[in-house]
């Protein structure tokens, strides 16, 4: 009888872990395959939302390789910084200055999903051809939260 | 045994179980918070062997410990615990206001800040390491109870 109560506390234990493990939504997923089923998706766009804000992304290490002036995020202390406004269609580069990788992946649709490299790793993506804001988020770290405005 | 006797019993038995839940409980979230993250982490900081991985081993090291507290409860269970627990909450406080750099196998793990899930992990480990505490000295109250 001891041993069936202590086995049921150790189930109950048991569901307690899985349950905690499987909550939350969003954090600490695995790197994100850079492609996505769904068109893009802003938050608040005009007209017709397609798969126009899809894009390609590029990410380097070390030296920065920003191919177009402009636009710029720069992460630092796990965070993005302030809200950035960029023309529809434009290049946005990243600049990573903390030790560990981060991933500028946009909340809906697969607008836009750039990994980039610690210690001073950039990467650039093409912003939406769609005028909206677009927030995105690091798929490694789920506390890490920012805004894209398209003009 | 009287019957005041009789409650003191069940009073002091009661009180250690809540005690082993407790610590146990705090293990669990603990194991559930690190495997929660690991995926993530492993991928933003691969160094060594990875701040996922070691996210893993300490979600194991909690599990067996709650296990053996929930087990046993006997003082080196609760020692584990302890270890486990205080281990844990030093770390992420560590980490959370000291940039230590990657050395031997564990990579840079700086991350100067606090979110859900890592303050309630660190709430717990906290929680749990004084719980242990607790359950280790009343562990050995009750060994020296025993043999008097």
């Amino acid at each position: 009888m001891v041993t069936g109560r202590k086995c049921g506390v150790v189930a109950a234990l048991a569901a307690l872990v899985l349950g905690v493990a499987g909550c939350g939504s969003g954090g600490g997923t695995a790197p994100p395959s850079g492609t996505s089923a769904s068109a893009a998706m802003p938050m608040d766009t005009t007209g017709a939302s397609t798969s126009t804000g899809a894009s390609t992304t590029t990410a380097t290490a070390g030296a920065s390789t920003a191919s177009s002036a402009g636009a710029a995020i720069t992460i630092k202390n796990f965070a993005y910084g302030p809200t950035l406004e960029v023309p529809a269609g434009s290049t946005v580069t990243v600049t990573n200055t903390d030790s560990a990788a981060h991933t500028v992946t946009a909340d809906q649709g697969g607008a836009f999903d750039v990994t980039v490299k610690g210690s001073g790793g950039t990467g650039t993506f093409t912003a939406p051809g769609t005028p909206g804001t677009y927030t995105y988020h690091c798929t490694f770290h789920p506390n890490m939260h920012g805004t894209l405005v398209v003009k | 045994m009287s019957a005041t006797a009789h409650r003191g019993v069940a009073g002091r038995r009661s009180r250690g179980l809540a005690l082993r839940l407790l610590t146990a409980g705090c293990l669990a979230v603990d194991a559930g918070v690190h495997l929660h993250l690991a995926p993530g982490y492993q991928a933003g900081s691969p160094q060594g062997i990875g701040q996922g991985t070691l996210f893993v081993l300490e979600a194991a090291a909690a599990a067996l410990a709650a296990v053996a507290v929930l087990w046993r409860g006997s003082r080196a269970a609760f020692a584990f615990a302890f270890l486990v627990s205080l281990s844990a909450f030093a770390a992420v406080v560590l980490y959370r206001y000291v940039d230590i750099p990657a050395f031997g196998p564990f990579p840079a793990m700086y991350d100067p800040v606090w979110f859900w899930e890592k303050s309630i992990s660190a709430a717990a480990e906290g929680l749990g390491a004084v719980a242990a505490a607790a359950g280790f000295v009343r562990a050995g109250r009750g060994r020296t109870t025993a043999a008097a």
